[in-house]
């Protein structure tokens, strides 16, 4: 048979394609997550800045309103930030590398949570902190869509009230230790659940409209 | 890695070497594509013309097969009547006092394989052309069909088939873009001695070897993957002739088209079932013509499952998401949530997409399918790839159904 290599032939032109694309897909995801982890590296130093603030301020109440506003500045950022990071990730499917990543964000929020916990003892109840705790990994569908108009409602909630919130969707999954010490803390064990002000919690969408209730004028 | 992602990027990978083959063999071969072996001696042709209630047709086939560029002395033509009840017979005795060398065997109805089997008893040929009853064949395509028998090992040589009705309706014009790049492929695969199916509106056959395969199985719902595959599995010959070509009508409508459909992809199985001790056997019919079917069968239900199973999850996402959304009164979609960085693993998508678009282009200009290529065209062929070949595969599930439950009704 004349043409009997074009097997071979076939098969070595499918392999070049095959890991072009392999090769080109991984390196644009890992270009991706670079990008995340130079915004990472900028949030990081900035919570451990406003950590120190708060630990020099201590119990300082004029001091307040700019510790106040740096957090919620900090808060919009890294929501930003992990917003792009959960976009990139349902498109990254070569690497895994998006949830360590996701995982460190999850830990910043945390202390964003607790750092915000702690002043708003020392300054009094200036603001809203809206934790949303969620499932991030193997999620079943029906949970993916309840989480999904959760986070509608939240976003849409936050861009109503801007300046009022401070919004932390914080994702339950990804191992951080911390957040569960807390979680155990305020008895919050299900997911996923909207915490309001540290008192109010919604575990389902049929009582999400009162969140707005509860927020603190 | 997700097993999803494993089962897409293995899909891609089949179908980038599918391409790849195809792509190879038409450039390697570009310059025999459409030539034909010129008969180095005369052969006598006995052409078979089964008719089953044709009346429609019949005469135009018979005038068509009388018109063939073949000298008449070397040709008979023998139209089988299988015991129709319209006036099929009536049209076949006014034709018999038109041409002397017409035939005609009158039978009680027995199934197109028996007619044929019968046709083969009475024919004095040395090679049998058998012509579907509403198929014309051109003037020059049985000339075009005979030189291959020169090779002492040829069993059988197929035709490229149009289709006749392509301006009918939409579906009948991307059935006629099937047929196109199905004749191609089918002639690609001449290259590597594989064409796997002789089809019923042109097909030339030595009578020798059909008649050692003791001729066309009566039991199964397509005789001519039978027939072709009996042939090879005894390692005679098959070959296609691009440039032998036949004209054929193709069922405009839905039910038909899937009542058809469904009796090929039986056939197809019934084959796979009966030659299963030839697979992996020396031989280019166990080596590659079985596991390659078998094989283009369970990817086709593979890739249709897989991508049902995408759509259906994001389409019950979207249902789920919209319900929670208006009985908690959230807002159903923001901007904030538009993924504008799509997955880099539709790279391999993109690269078949554009790649086949091509390369079907290419086909249809050489084939002289249509003069412009038009928008419409390109629409066409951007349908017949998305969604025709994507749902294609439900026939294979009506024809497992129907070979799991014994139907063999035609």
């Amino acid at each position: 048979m004349e043409n009997k290599h074009v097997f071979w032939q076939a098969l070595v032109v499918a392999f070049i394609i095959f890991w072009t694309g392999l090769l080109l897909g991984t390196y644009f995801e890992r270009s991706r997550i670079d990008k995340i982890q130079r915004f990472y590296f900028d949030s990081e130093t900035e919570i451990f800045d406003l950590n120190l603030v708060s630990l020099i301020l201590g119990g300082v109440n004029n001091n307040c309103g700019l510790f106040i506003n740096e957090s919620m500045n900090f808060a919009d950022r890294i929501y930003q930030e992990a917003l792009k990071l959960e976009k990139y990730d349902s498109s990254n499917k070569l690497s895994e590398e998006a949830i360590p990543l996701h995982e460190r964000y999850d830990l910043l929020r945390t202390m964003l949570w607790k750092n915000m916990i702690d002043n708003k003892k020392n300054c009094g109840s200036k603001i809203n902190t809206v934790v949303y705790l969620y499932d991030y990994v193997d999620t079943p569908l029906n949970q993916v869509a309840v989480q999904k108009t959760m986070s509608n409602f939240l976003a849409d909630l936050k861009n109503k009230n801007t300046g009022k919130i401070i919004l932390i969707p914080i994702a339950v999954d990804t191992g951080v230790e911390s957040l569960d010490i807390l979680r155990n803390f305020y008895n919050l064990d299900k997911v996923p659940v909207i915490f309001v002000n540290e008192e109010f919690k919604v575990g389902g969408l049929d009582k999400i409209s009162d969140i707005e209730k509860h927020l603190i004028s | 890695m997700e097993i999803i992602t494993i089962i897409y990027l293995s899909l891609m990978f089949i179908a980038l070497y599918m391409f790849s083959f195809f792509i190879i063999l038409t450039i390697k071969n570009r310059d025999k594509l459409f030539s034909s072996p010129i008969a180095g001696k005369s052969y006598f042709v006995s052409v078979l013309i089964p008719a089953y209630n044709e009346e429609d047709s019949i005469e135009e086939t018979i005038k068509h097969v009388m018109e063939l560029d073949y000298p008449k002395n070397k040709l008979e033509v023998i139209a089988i009547n299988d015991g129709s009840t319209d006036k099929t017979i009536k049209i076949l005795l006014k034709l018999k006092k038109k041409y002397s060398n017409l035939n005609i065997l009158d039978k009680k109805n027995s199934g197109k394989a028996d007619s044929l089997n019968q046709g083969i008893e009475m024919a004095k040929g040395e090679l049998i052309a058998v012509v579907d009853s509403d198929s014309f064949p051109s003037k020059e395509s049985l000339k075009k069909l005979i030189g291959y028998f020169d090779d002492e090992k040829m069993g059988a040589v197929t035709s490229f088939v149009k289709v006749r009705n392509k301006d009918e309706n939409f579906f009948a014009k991307i059935q006629s873009l099937e047929y196109v790049l199905l004749g191609w492929s089918r002639k690609l695969l001449d290259f590597v001695d594989s064409v796997y199916v002789t089809n019923g509106p042109l097909s030339l056959y030595r009578k020798e070897y059909v008649k050692k395969v003791e001729g066309f199985d009566k039991n199964t719902v397509t005789e001519d993957i039978d027939i072709t595959w009996n042939l090879m599995s005894r390692d005679y010959k098959t070959a296609m002739c691009l440039d032998a070509d036949v004209t054929t009508i193709v069922p405009a409508e839905f039910r038909k088209w899937f009542r058809q459909r469904t009796r090929w992809g039986l056939g197809g199985l019934q084959a796979i079932s009966k030659y299963k001790k030839m697979f992996f056997k020396k031989g280019m019919f166990g080596a590659f013509v079985l596991p390659f079917v078998s094989a283009s069968i369970i990817i086709s239900i593979i890739a249709f499952l897989f991508s049902s199973y995408i759509f259906i999850k994001s389409f019950f996402l979207r249902i789920l998401v919209t319900g929670y959304s208006v009985a908690s009164d959230s807002p159903i979609f923001l901007i904030q949530n538009i993924n504008l960085y799509p997955p880099v693993l539709l790279f391999y998508m993109v690269v078949l997409l554009s790649f086949s678009l091509v390369y079907y282009n290419f086909i249809l200009y050489e084939i002289k399918y249509e003069e412009k290529l038009t928008l419409k065209r390109f629409f066409n062929l951007l349908f017949y790839m998305i969604i025709y070949l994507m749902v294609y595969p439900v026939v294979w599930f009506s024809s497992i159904y129907r070979f799991v439950k014994k139907d063999y009704r035609w």
